[in-house]
């Protein structure tokens, strides 16, 4: 039986030629056994397949079609076809409610879009917060790489990469590992990128702390320190200290620039 | 309402005329079923017709014969419709290559060929599920005429052929349960 299964399947799934097709159609008409096989198979692959479009063979149903037949001819059956029709109208007159609610939706936000772009258009005209300020002014791209020094540190190495990716929670731990394990070593550099994220994690005090270590020094880049601060301190919203720390900077251009903005 | 209390209430609508439970069986279903229309060459009205019909052949299988849902109701109003618009779409074939056999059925026939169809449906489906898990999903791939050697990479089989076997034992065992029921008469 196992070829004549693959027999079947080849046949009902198109996949055989010309030739085969009439040898099985010859054995079909001499194996009674095959062709009662055959007759399921047919039946299962019309049932089953997506893709089989035929109709199942019915000639011998007769009876059953006829009690349906007798069915379908019933008052009881014209009642309920009579209930479908008037349903389907009421269902085709009054949409159903969700396309509704979707175009009231829709018009919502059409309205809320409308009213963002006039009061972006009225922000942008008029006088920036001190956080706007913040983000316009913050620019860590700035910064010196940690790593360009021939005797690169695996923590100021991950540091820095960490960084970059703002994945400043784990930077941070790397900075302060390296703190810990270089405690002889003042490096202002690592101080900043430290300060810097826990700025961006919102440790104002931690980042303060780091930033005035570096202000505090008598290192080149204290000035550095200033600005570090006057943006934390535009962050928290304190335009006093802000301005406080930038008129630290000596007439730097940008430290300039900000304070015509904050006075 | 848990599913099953919305099906029944669902069928019950349908059975009892009652058309504001039918309006809501339109609600849930008839989308899909325009959308399965639609995509195999057919329009709102041919999805509106079937739609009826098999609703009506839903209240026949319940009435003329002891019949209850296996699937849930979506399922098997949608199977039904999905029926009724693979004959129709023969019919059309069927008229446009020989116009001069259009013979002219009455509707409650043609609806009677198209319930029995779905019965047989039905007991495939029951017997089906007699299968194990496994023999249901190598046969419901054999089905769509996927390849062998792609059943036997997607279920983790050795080779195609191995996947030949056991689809094969499987085709068996379904065709011996089903000749074994009552319900099935021979094609002959």
């Amino acid at each position: 039986m196992n070829h004549q299964a693959e027999h079947i399947h080849a046949y009902l799934s198109g996949l055989m030629n010309a030739d085969d097709v009439t040898a099985f159609k010859k054995e079909l008409e001499t194996d009674k056994e095959f062709k009662d096989y055959f007759a399921i198979c047919k039946e299962l692959y019309a049932n089953f397949s997506e893709n089989d479009w035929s109709n199942l063979p019915l000639e011998q149903f007769k009876e059953d079609v006829k009690a349906y037949e007798t069915y379908y001819k019933s008052n009881k059956a014209k009642a309920i076809k009579e209930a479908i029709t008037n349903a389907e109208s009421s269902y085709f007159e009054n949409p159903p409610k969700s396309n509704n609610t979707f175009k009231l939706f829709y018009k919502v936000i059409a309205v809320a879009a409308i009213l963002c772009c006039v009061y972006l258009g009225y922000r942008l005209n008029s006088t920036p917060s001190n956080l706007e300020l913040y983000s316009n002014y913050k620019d860590w791209n700035q910064l010196p790489s940690l790593t360009l020094r021939g005797d690169n540190n695996e923590y100021l190495v991950n540091g820095e990469r960490f960084f970059k990716a703002k994945n400043y929670d784990k930077a941070a731990i790397a900075f302060q590992d390296w703190i810990k394990t270089n405690p002889e070593t003042y490096n202002s550099t690592v101080l900043l990128y430290l300060g810097i994220s826990h700025l961006e994690m919102n440790n104002i005090n931690k980042a303060i702390e780091a930033f005035t270590k570096v202000s505090d020094s008598e290192n080149l880049d204290a000035s550095k320190a200033y600005w570090y601060l006057a943006l934390t301190y535009l962050k928290i919203d304190d335009t006093e200290k802000a301005i406080e720390q930038l008129q630290k900077m000596n007439n730097n251009k940008k430290a300039k620039e900000l304070l015509n903005k904050l006075e | 309402m848990t599913n099953s209390e919305k099906d029944d209430y669902l069928l019950n609508s349908l059975i009892n005329k009652d058309e504001k439970g039918i309006a809501e069986i339109y609600k849930l279903i008839f989308p899909k079923v325009l959308g399965f229309v639609r995509k195999n060459n057919g329009e709102l009205q041919d999805a509106k017709d079937v739609f009826q019909k098999a609703l009506l052949q839903i209240t026949a299988r319940i009435t003329v014969k002891e019949f209850t849902i296996n699937s849930t109701f979506e399922g098997y109003l949608f199977t039904a419709c999905k029926n009724l618009w693979k004959r129709a779409l023969n019919k059309k074939k069927n008229r446009v290559t020989n116009p001069q056999v259009m013979e002219l059925v009455n509707e409650e026939h043609d609806l009677g060929l198209a319930t029995v169809e779905l019965e047989r449906w039905d007991l495939f489906r029951e017997k089906l599920q007699e299968l194990t898990e496994n023999c249901r999903t190598l046969l419901g791939y054999a089905f769509q005429k996927k390849p062998y050697e792609e059943i036997a990479l997607e279920l983790g089989y050795n080779t195609g052929n191995v996947v030949r076997q056991r689809i094969f034992k499987c085709k068996k065992r379904l065709t011996e349960i089903i000749q074994r029921d009552k319900r099935f008469k021979k094609l002959n």
